[in-house]
């Protein structure tokens, strides 16, 4: 390794045409995240932090390190993949999910499963157990979330579940008095709401998914904006087949299921349901 | 002769209302392809809607990681002192997001220092929870 070498200089040095682009292959073949030609930055910024954590000079020593350690993929997907998220994130979605859960459980149903497609690192499956945990426990409901991501830095921070007070300002004081305990970095997520989620690795871009289904909610939010078409399509023909008859399809503010699909009503934007 | 003045009429009402189905299906051809062009036009703003979310998103990314440059920063910076200088400078203050703000100690020092080319020790290894698939 020709590492610690390298002079300081005001920025980073430009990327070779020929690095780039086997980066962005790399990327599209593994995470299906389009990263265009205009995102040149963006890509340079992220790869000099594993460049960094190395020790490593060039873009082409990193390059060779990479072809020679496999563990350096997940490595790479963790450092490319962007992972914005925010406690009660598009709110609205949370209400809506709660009446609905309500409205199925005065129905009679009892068993639940919901799945949180890109859970970054917690705060969306959080919010999504921290709403729907006092429905569950009214009526005795048997009701479990499945938070997935592909990088598995994330999933380790989503899993501990411990934030900063600052990152909990967001949720709701109610919320936040009956749901979080404070520990010595923060304030962490109370066990009863723990209990409830479960964190996997998944990669969405490799349906059939391990999931057997019949899922109630699913919650894929802001992260088919990274996907092509194709991508798109083939993620939310697997959702429409984990979700039973009448469950929803959340996806973020942005997005849309817009011509991917005939076998998605509208709820209303960005909602949608399997018809009955 | 009113036969034939009635089936002259005829053959000219057909005629009426063949050019009317010929204008009514020149119309129709106009209107789908303008369905067509709206179709595509709201097609192409979704697009263009969904990129700029996903730029959003890695600009937010950017500045935390900004965010978390600085307090790492400002704690080295902490460890100097100047002469005459009364006290240290107050502590960083707390991340505005979650993630990186919790791998530091209440007093600031990092808990896992960013050293290691190997993976992070709280990762969550590929495979290690296969089982929570399990039930869904």
């Amino acid at each position: 390794m020709d590492a610690a070498a390298a002079a300081p200089a005001l920025g980073p040095a430009p990327m070779p045409e020929r690095v780039q682009r086997r980066l962005r292959e790399l990327t599209y073949e593994h995470t299906g995240i389009v990263i265009g030609p205009d995102k040149e930055t963006l890509l340079v910024a992220r790869v000099q932090k594993r460049m960094r954590k190395l020790g490593l000079a060039s873009y082409e020593a990193y390059i060779q390190h990479f072809d020679a350690h496999p563990d350096e993929l997940q490595q790479f997907i963790n450092v490319i993949t962007t992972n914005t998220t925010a406690f009660w994130r598009e709110a609205d979605h949370f209400d809506l999910a709660r009446e609905q859960l309500t409205a199925w459980a005065e129905d009679g149903q009892r068993r639940f499963r919901i799945w949180c497609a890109a859970s970054s690192t917690g705060e969306e499956p959080w919010t999504i157990g921290l709403t729907l945990s006092p429905v569950a426990d009214q009526h005795g409901l048997d009701l479990l979330v499945l938070a997935t991501d592909i990088d598995t830095r994330v999933l380790g921070v989503a899993k501990r579940a411990v934030y900063t007070r600052e990152a909990v300002r967001a949720v709701p004081p109610d919320v936040r008095a009956r749901g979080f305990e404070p520990v010595p970095e923060g304030l962490r997520v109370v066990r009863a709401v723990r209990e409830r989620v479960r964190f996997g690795q998944l990669n969405l871009t490799r349906p059939p998914f391990p999931m057997k289904g019949p899922l109630d909610l699913i919650f894929c939010r802001n992260v088919m904006i990274y996907l092509d078409r194709p991508t798109r399509q083939r993620l939310i023909a697997e959702c429409v087949r984990l979700l039973r008859p009448g469950g929803l399809l959340i996806l973020g503010h942005s997005e849309s299921a817009l011509g991917m699909t005939d076998r998605l009503e509208v709820v209303r934007p960005s909602v949608y349901r399997v018809p009955e | 002769m009113r036969v034939k003045s009635q089936l002259t009429d005829i053959v000219g009402a057909v005629d009426e209302v063949t050019r009317i189905v010929g204008e009514i299906s020149a119309a129709s051809d106009e209107q789908a392809r303008g369905v067509e062009e709206v179709t595509r036009a709201v097609t192409s703003m979704d697009q263009v809607v969904q990129n700029a979310a996903a730029s959003a998103e890695e600009a937010s990314g950017a500045a935390s990681e900004l965010a978390e440059r600085s307090r790492e920063m400002h704690a080295l910076v902490r460890r100097f002192r100047l002469k005459g200088m009364p006290d240290a400078p107050p502590p960083a203050p707390e991340l505005p997001r979650s993630g990186p703000g919790l791998r530091t100690t209440s007093s600031g020092a990092p808990l896992r220092l960013a050293s290691s080319g190997g993976a992070a020790m709280d990762d969550l290894f590929p495979g290690e929870d296969d089982a929570a698939f399990e039930g869904f």
